[in-house]
Parts: structure tokens; sequence; C-alpha cells
């Protein structure tokens, strides 16, 4: 398309819209409200221009084969003068003293490009006090200039539908809910509406009175100084000129280094700022590959546990019945001279390794290797097999690569996704606000299997409640339907696909009536979940531990892989199978060969051409048997087979199943090493416990969910004597006599990339800054954001259907008469180590506590508040309860987010797993209740955002705006937006 | 063989360690710097002597009282108004025509070369200043300043319309 600008001749694609391109000629065109996470808001003004003669707003207008658009005519910098003086009617300007003053303020931005002189409108006060109740941020209605991108972002960016402006009211502002405190609302504090905000109307709580020079001064002197400004009108020039100056000032104190988010397996990326040790807050990018300026409570809040007074600062040995500070020297010499009499008493099999699918690729790379070439054992494992191995299974067995099959995006472009077993909103926030994106905006289908009504099950199109344990059933009978109604792909089948014959065998039995029987769904619900598979062009199946943490939980796995094959959702944009990875490296705790059986790039430790690869480059001779996992090694401690384990960044007391069972195993060990950067429940049982640094301490690389690798900057210096992870696994080898020459961490990544070929071009360089490669990664940097456009990886490229076996769930004796679901929370992580370290988190959800449905409570006389005592064959805890309807029958929901000795839920589940992979089966455990107090107090408490009632709108509806008796259009026309 | 043990001692004696090695490197910087240190402390003892230290001290402990009352002071109207006074000053420099007022300077310039006071031309009456009109030199100023006047009118008059065109 071809049109012009100012007289100047452009070309343009069908779809620009006029703002895009004059901002191509001028990047300090005025646009407040616009961003390019967001669209066109149009409540602003301020970028309106004259297109053929009219003023319009340019954020909004898609302009035409030879459209004119003029910006520098008297009427357009008029109109846009006007648009800015109302929204300075609502700010004031103090930029001098404003802890938003960073030089990234759109709105003092603007007013320096449009160079405002006075304000036309003084600044009014409007009837509303500072909302600081939230601990991460505060809102200043007397700052804010309604612009709405708060509020666009929370109804259709975040969707978590909290804010909205009350546009009826004298003095509109942003509201919450329907308008209560911040704290007090649904509001899941994501941290969007803080990021987005072009002022200071929304500000981390961190900023405050840190970031400028003037900013911290105490009230009465900062008032003076802002109205020493308003006063010294006409001449905002100047002043102006002190503000920027006094911005760039900050450059000296602020530092700006991005890092990859070390919580769940998304993996966000973004800029963290920090003024010495003290975190100012974290700045999403949207250059940033997975999440743009998206962010989930941890990942934008949760960051103050690194200077906890709790961490670790130097080695420690345990003296007698308490540990003691050491010197490094110490504490290497004693691991070596314990490690190496060991080995030469009873083998070097006789040590384990566990790895940390919280610490980096390179730290992992560096475990297996101390493992095998220094110790000479493949006892080495990490958490994945307490998550997703069975899914990893399943893929490998029917598509050959064990990794999601494409990126988040495809998730967002699938005209259906189905949800099974896993919980996004809270498990996986960011990626959850796609799904919810693409359905409220573009009309993407859900259908949630779970046994919970969770955020996503109440968005549903269909939702089905299985009997726990039964989803193979229904899978399978869902494929069923779809063969026998000639839905299958045949086309795909035929040319791409083995095994199909015995597949539809086994399927024979799986009628909808068996179904029906076995998993408790009603006939309507599994012909509806078949249909809508059917009429979608593309299905995505999204799963996580409610399919995996089961006794079959990869042969469920291999279901949903067969059900994709024949319905031909692989291999194309918008399909495929999405195991949902918990860690931010768990990815990358596989993929570097943390496992018994495979060297780093999935090799098996006994495929003999592999092997010699690595004994070459290692100058040493490797193990050829298989090692034993992490299941395994618990039951090998528990017989004398294994003497010592070196584990780092690994809260196994806590996570592995049947807590009193691994807790008696670590009594048993001879010698056991436990790197953390706090003093885990695991620590307790070592005999030398080495400080470590988080991921903001170090650098390195992680691997997402889409197998994406992306590069970690050091943000801080270590803390105390703690020392980053590849540092004292180096200095471990090297105490044990090896070699090791390491001086950074690239030097580790680059000799893994020598000797992997599925990671080849993997480099520090072609992962700088924000880019980011998707492995398999060839030699010359080419990736793979989407698998299997060109085939399978086998052999004949085909495909395989492969046929999966039913397995009973375990089956407990009657009085065990209630099940235990568990599982995530949003706020915290896992057993909380850091997340119980955040202030703010800990205030929010200070207690962990177990879901009871109405019906159970009324029957047994408990009400939220409640204290109870579970008891399973495998223990007991006692813990408070909260009544809900998200739980259904006799099905507790019990989150494992707790480091408390007496609530946590893994003294319940026992040692049953995966017959495959060994996972164990933590969805399969049962109790029975005693009462221990029936009235409580609640554990739920104020700012616990399940608590409040979220407020859906399509937007900001900037219609009410226009509608109002003291707005005056400058456009031309008010059109009504579409 | 452990069970798990929940104390972890204090780190008194790398507290200690640590002050130690504090002190060392203090020690080697002040003997690295030892003639700046001690210029440094000749000018501290000067300031000492004039009573300036004194003030600057207590200035900077009463620090924010102290920038409270020059801000409190400076927003007073007629301390405001000063340097709004001074901020349009600034900003009419910055508008004047630049190759205009060179050559106006200019003209300056010159005049101030050619004047006399003593020599000035005698005006009495309306006679004689028409008469003293006919000195070209006279003619020439007198144009000079019409045209000056001209000017102004011109500015005054593009400024009203200017104003009553603004919504």
């Amino acid at each position: 398309m071809h049109l012009s600008i100012n007289g100047q001749e452009v070309t343009a694609k069908e779809g620009d819209s006029a703002l895009s391109l004059i901002l191509q000629k001028q990047e300090d065109y005025p646009h407040i409200c616009h961003h390019p996470a967001l669209g066109p808001i149009e409540t602003c003004d301020t970028c309106i221009a004259e297109v053929n003669g009219q003023l319009v707003r340019t954020c909004s207008c898609q302009p035409k084969e030879g459209d004119r658009i003029i910006t520098d005519s008297d009427r357009a910098v008029k109109a846009r003068q006007e648009a800015l003086d109302r929204i300075l009617k609502n700010h004031e300007l103090y930029c001098t003293v404003c802890d938003n003053n960073n030089g990234n303020c759109v709105v003092h931005n603007t007013a320096v490009a449009m160079r405002v002189d006075h304000q036309k409108y003084p600044f009014t006060k409007k009837p509303y006090e500072k909302d600081f109740s939230n601990p991460f941020y505060r809102y200043d209605p007397n700052q804010c200039i309604l612009c709405g991108r708060c509020v666009e972002a929370c109804q259709n960016l975040q969707v978590s539908e909290v804010l909205s402006i009350d546009w009826s009211r004298q003095s509109p502002r942003v509201i919450w809910d329907q308008d209560v405190p911040v704290n007090e609302s649904s509001c899941v504090s994501c941290g969007h509406c803080v990021t987005v905000c072009p002022c200071n109307a929304l500000m981390e709580t961190s900023m405050l009175g840190e970031a400028g020079f003037m900013t911290g001064v105490e009230p009465k002197l900062w008032d003076s100084m802002v109205d020493l400004v308003k006063e010294v009108e006409p001449g905002y020039g100047p002043i102006f000129t002190v503000s920027e100056i006094e911005s760039a000032m900050r450059e000296d104190r602020i530092s700006h280094a991005k890092t990859v988010c070390t919580y769940c397996g998304v993996g966000c990326s973004f800029d963290v700022w920090t003024k010495g040790r003290h975190i100012l807050k974290v700045e999403p990018q949207m250059d940033a590959p997975v999440n743009q300026i998206s962010t989930c409570v941890k990942g934008k809040f949760g960051w103050d546990f690194v200077n906890s007074e709790e961490r670790l600062t130097t080695p420690l040995l345990r003296q007698g019945d308490s540990f003691v500070p050491v010197s490094w020297e110490s504490a290497l010499t004693y691991t070596a001279k314990r490690m190496q009499e060991i080995k030469a008493q009873s083998g070097p099999d006789a040590l384990a390794f566990i790895s940390s699918s919280k610490c980096t690729n390179e730290e992992n790379y560096l475990m297996q290797k101390l493992a095998r070439a220094v110790i000479g054992t493949n006892n080495i494992d990490n958490c994945s097999r307490y998550c997703q191995t069975p899914a990893t299974e399943g893929l490998r067995r029917t598509f050959g690569y064990g990794g999601d099959t494409g990126s988040i995006e495809d998730l967002a472009a699938a005209k259906l996704v189905i949800i099974v077993g896993a919980n996004p909103a809270e498990s996986h926030p960011v990626l959850s606000t796609r799904l919810r994106r693409a359905k409220k905006k573009h009309g993407q289908k859900l259908i949630v299997a779970d046994l919970r009504k969770n955020d996503m099950a109440k968005r549903a199109d269909l939702f089905l409640h299985p009997n726990p344990g039964t989803d193979l059933i229904w899978l399978s009978a869902v494929t069923k339907y779809i063969l026998d109604q000639h839905w299958e792909a045949t086309d795909f089948l035929a040319k791409q696909v083995n095994g199909f014959e015995d597949y539809h065998a086994f399927l024979e039995p799986y009628t909808l009536d068996y179904a029906v029987e076995k998993t408790g769904i009603d006939k309507e619900t599994l012909i509806a979940t078949a249909t809508m598979i059917h009429e979608a062009k593309s299905v995505c199946v999204c799963w996580a531990m409610g399919v995996t943490q089961h006794v079959g939980g990869s042969e469920t796995s291999t279901a949903i892989c067969d059900l994709l094959l024949i319905t031909g959702n692989v291999g194309r944009h918008g399909t495929g199978a999405y195991p949902l990875r918990g860690h931010n490296n768990v990815q990358g705790a596989g993929d570097m060969g943390c496992a018994p059986t495979y060297l780093p790039g999935y090799e098996r430790v006994d495929n003999d051409e592999a092997r010699t690869r690595f004994e070459r480059a290692w100058g040493v001779t490797l193990p050829t048997h298989t090692g034993l996992d992490n299941h395994q090694m618990v039951q090998a401690i528990h017989e004398g087979d294994i003497k010592v384990m070196y584990l780092f960044g690994e809260e196994m007391a806590f996570v592995d199943s049947n807590a009193n069972y691994v807790q008696a195993a670590f009594e048993k060990l001879e010698f056991f090493v436990v790197q953390d950067i706090f003093f885990s429940k695991t620590a307790q049982y070592a005999d030398v416990i080495f400080p470590a640094a988080p991921s903001l301490e170090k650098e390195g690389t992680f691997s997402n969910t889409e197998r994406r690798i992306q590069r970690l900057y050091q943000v801080l210096p270590t803390k105390g004597d703690s020392k980053p992870d590849w540092w004292i696994i180096t200095q471990v080898a090297k105490y044990l006599g090896a070699n090791w020459t390491y001086t950074k961490p690239q030097e580790i990544l680059e000799e893994m990339a020598s000797l992997t070929p599925l990671f080849a071009g993997v480099s520090y360089e072609r992962l700088e800054g924000y880019r980011s490669l998707q492995w398999p990664v060839a030699q010359d940097g080419t990736d793979n954001p989407r698998l299997y456009f060109d085939g399978f990886p086998f052999p004949d490229k085909k495909a395989r259907l492969h046929v999966p076996l039913w397995h009973e769930p375990v089956t407990f004796d009657a009085r065990y008469d209630l099940h235990v679901n568990n599982g995530r929370m949003l706020e915290h992580f896992h057993e909380g180590n850091m997340t119980g370290r955040v202030q703010g988190i800990a205030k929010k959800v200070p207690h962990v506590y177990v879901e009871v449905s109405p019906e159970l409570a009324q029957e047994r006389g408990i009400t939220t508040g409640s204290v109870v005592r579970l008891t399973s064959p495998f223990g007991q805890t006692t813990v408070s309860i909260v009544v809900t309807d998200r739980v259904i029958g006799k099905e507790l929901y019990f989150s494992m987010n707790s480091r408390d000795e007496v609530a946590a839920v893994n003294y319940l589940t026992g040692s049953h797993h995966d017959h495959i992979t060994h996972t164990p089966a933590y969805k399969e455990t049962a109790v029975y209740m005693d009462v221990v107090k029936s009235q409580g107090e609640a554990p739920i408490v104020k700012g616990n955002f399940r608590l409040g009632n979220p407020n859906p709108q399509k937007g900001v509806l900037v219609e009410e705006k226009w509608k109002r008796t003291d707005y005056r259009a400058i456009v031309d026309n008010v059109g009504v937006r579409d | 063989m452990a069970k798990a043990v929940t104390k972890i001692q204090p780190n008194i004696k790398t507290q200690e360690q640590e002050r130690e090695e504090a002190l060392q490197d203090l020690a080697d910087w002040l003997v690295e710097h030892r003639e700046d240190l001690q210029s440094f402390l000749d000018l501290i003892s000067a300031l000492k002597a004039s009573g300036l230290l004194a003030m600057v001290t207590a200035l900077l402990t009463n620090g924010q009282e102290i920038v409270k009352i020059i801000v409190d002071q400076t927003k007073q109207p007629s301390y405001a108004g000063g340097i709004k006074n001074v901020i349009a000053l600034i900003q009419g420099f910055g508008a004047l025509d630049a190759s205009m007022l060179t050559e106006l300077m200019g003209s300056l310039v010159a005049m101030s070369h050619h004047v006399d006071l003593a020599d000035s031309p005698k005006v009495a009456g309306v006679w004689s200043t028409l008469q003293a009109v006919r000195d070209p030199d006279v003619a020439k100023g007198f144009s000079a300043a019409l045209g000056l006047m001209r000017a102004l009118g011109l500015g005054i008059r593009e400024r009203e319309t200017q104003q009553n065109e603004t919504p």
C-alpha cells in the first residue's frame, strides 16, 4: 500500500495502524495509552492527527491506499496539545522528585517531547486516598491519568478481570473488583497493571522512596518541592531539564540486568533493577520471547528471599548436635576424603547424586560429569522423575522427542485446547494468560478435565470430572468414538503413522458405556468432547501431574499422544502435545543427562558410539551399566547399598513421596552432602552443607517447557561466602583429583555443545540478551520452535501409535475413605523455601490448608478453620481446612506448599509409582479424617485473592467516557469502537 | 549416619576474621594514598580554623530541614515571581531572531562610536525639531526608530490576533 505522511511517501501493509507508520518516521510521536502488548485503547487522544482532512486517533485508524496523513498541521498539533492538557489535569508533574522518573516514564517523556510549557487545566485533587493495602504495589488516584492501560492489561492480557474504571463517577478512578481495597480483591498481584502504567499512579512499593536522589526525603519537604514546581509556571522547560539530569544521574546508582525467572517452567525473562543489594523492581520487556511484559506474583514480586537473613553464607560441618561454620577448604577437603574412602571401600555405585532442576544447564552438566567421570557411577537423577518423566516416556514412544511439540504461540493459536490434570492458572500463570486471552478475544474453545473446578475449568466450554486415575479410559473411549464416526485423519495416518492396526484393536473394549461406568463422566459429555475435537481445525493438549503422578502415568500420557495422532493434531501450526514442565530448568536437567540411563542429549549410557565420544573428550572410561533413579536410590539406601549422597537445590525430604520413608533413609547415609541457599529440611540430615547462590547471583542458561534455552546474567554479587553451584561442583571435582579448569559457565556450555548433537549450535553469543534457541539446535544455529514439520525422529520418519496398558490405580483399605488430591498454589513455589521468605507472599498466604467440599464438611461437622488430622497408611498430618466448592464429594485438595513439620502432604503419600518411570503416584493417596478442633482461625486470610470477586468487562469501555457530559470530542467523528 | 539437626552455630569466628580483613584493607589504602590524605587533612584544618567547617557540618546535618527552608522561601510569590521572570527572560532570549538581533546590535555598536552628547543637535521647539530632521544622519536615525516602532506594532497586533483564535 502507498500513502503519505506529511507529504512524504510511505509504503505500508494491510492492517498497519496509522500510528505505527508515523512512529517509524518520528520515534517520539505521542501515544500515551497505546501499548504494543495491549493494542489501541483510545482513552488519551494524544495520538490524534489528520487523515484525509479528518482528525482521527491514529492508534485505531487503519489507513488505506492513497490516504494522506498530516501530523504537523495546526489543527492536529492543537488537538494533541488539548489532549495532553486534559491528561495533565489528572496528574501533578513533579518529575524531579518522582520515583518513576527513570527515563521510561511515558507521561514525562510525552510532556517533554510535546514541549509542554504550562498546564491549561490546573491539576485538581481527587477525593481518594492512596491505596497501600497490597504489599507489592500501591495505587495513587491523584496521579492516575485514567488511560486504562491497567484495565486493559487486567481484563484482556492477564484476564484475571479485576480492574475497571468507573466512568459514572464525578471523579472517575480505577477500581478493584466492585470497588474494594486492592488487598481485599481478587487481584492475583501479577504485576501487569504496574508494569504498563505510563506514570507513577501504580508503582511497586519497592521503588518508593528509593529510585531517585530526592524521592526519599521526608513528606513535608517533598510537598514543598512539589509546590515550588507548581509556582514557577510558566516555564516547565528548565524544570524538565533538571528532572532529565536527575534521571540521568540515577543511572549511576541503578543497575539493570536481565535474568530468567527461577520459579516455574514457563521461562519468563525480564530486567531486574537493583540499587546495591536492594531489588528495586522487575521490569519485563517486550523483547522477552516467552512472556513479553507478562509476569506473575512470583516473577514480579517474589525475589526478596535472596536478601533473607536466613541465607546460608558459609560452609557448615556437622559436629555433634549442631552445624559449625568452617572454611571452604576444610569443607571441601573433608568431603573429598570421605567420598574417596567410601568409594574405595564399597565401589563407585555406593555413591548417588541428585541434581537440581532449579539450577542452570551448566551446573546440571557438571553434576552428571562429576558422577560419571570422576566417581564412575550412573547413579544420578533429578526431580523430573517426580513429575513429567511419564510424559516424556509417552512422547518418546509416539512422537520421538521427549519435549513439548511447539511453543506457547501454538497454544494461543489453537482452535481448541484441552487441559487434562493441570491447573495452569496457578502453576503456569503466564502461559495460562495466553489461553484466557485466546478464549476471550478470539473464541478459542476450551475443555478441562480435572478433579477440581479450578480457574480454567470455570471458563471451560466443557468440564469433565473423571473418577481419580481414570483418564486413560475416557481418552481412549473418545478416540474410539472418533474412529467409529470415521473422523480420523486418514491421510496423515496412512502416510506418517505406524501401528494403526494394533492400536485400533486395543480400543475395542473402550466403548462409551464402559467409559461412563468407569469414569463417572456421562455419555453426552464424552460425545461432545469427541465432537469438539473433530470440529476444531487445530487441537493442543496440555497436561500435568493429574496425569503423570499415577501408577499408569506413562500409559495415560501415551493415550493422549495417540489421540493427537489419530486426529492429525501434530506437525501443524497450533497443534501438539504440551506436558507442562514444573521447574524453571527441569527440562534442562533432563537435557543435560542428569538421569541414570541418559548422557547429555538423551543418548543412552550403553550406546557405545555416544559413550565413546564422551570418554574421548573427558579422558576417562565411563560406566556402561545404567544407574539407579531417585526412587530406587532411597530403597538402596535402606538396603545399605548406597552410602553417600551429594544433593543440590532439592528439598527431597519434603517433595519426594512418603516423606517418613525418605527421611529415614537420609538418617542411614554414611555421608551426606547438601548444597542449598537455605537451611532446608533436607540439609538437616547432612554431614556437610555447601552455601550456594540463587539465580540472581550467577550466570548460566535455563531451558523452559518450550525447549527454549535462555541466558541469565548476574544481577547481584554473591551473599557472604556463598558460591555459584558450578564453582562448588568444580571444586569438589578438583579436590577429588580431577583436572577441571572451568573459570566461567560459558566454557561449560561450549564443552557440552561440542559433545551433544541435539545442542550443537548452542552458544552464549547466539543467546545474548533476549535471544533464545529451541532445541534441537543445528551447528549453524538453526533451532526448532516447532517439531515434526518434517517427519518424526524415527528411522522411517513415521510416528508410532503405541498401545497403552491400563493400570488400576492403587486401592486402599475401606477405612481410608477420602481421596487426597495434591498440587500447587499460585503464590508459593513448592515447599516455600523461597516464597515463604518473601514477606508479601508470606503475608497473603501464611498457611497451607486442605480444601474440603461443602457436602463433606457438613457431613463431618467441620467448617473453615477447623483443624483435622489426616492419616494414611504411610503417615499422618494435622492441618487446617477451608470449605470450598472447588472440590467435590470425598475429594480433598492438599497443596504441597509447606515446610511445616506437621502439615506437609508427603507424610501421607506412599511409594507406589508409575510402573515404567518410577514416578511416585502422589495422586493415588487416601486417608481417613479425625477432627482435632471443630472451631478455629481461618487459614485463608485477607489478602488471599480467592476471597475476592472478579469483575469481568470487555475492556476499559472508553465509550462510557465519551458519553460523559464533561467530555468534548477532539476527533471529528466520535465513532464506535469495533 | 545422621539424625536431623536443626542448630547452626553462629559465625562469630568469621565475623572477627572479617573485621581483621577490613582493618588490613584500610591500612593498605591509607599507606597508598598518604600524600592525598595529608593534603586533604590540611584543607580540613584550614576550614576548621576559619569556622567554615562547623557551618558546613551544621548545614549538612540538618540537611533536609535547611533545604525545606530554602524551598519554602523560594516558593514565596516574591521569589517565585523572580524565578518566573528569569525563566521568562531566558525563554525570551531563545525566541529572538538571531540574525535580526545581530544586525541591530551592529548598528548600535556603530552608533556608540559616534555618540558625542556635548555635540547634540539643539532643539527648543517644533520648528527647531523639524529643522534638525534635515540633517541626513538625524533623518536616518529617526527612520530607524520608526522602523523599530512599526515592527513592535506588527508584533503586538500579530499576538493579539493569535490569542483571539485560540479555543
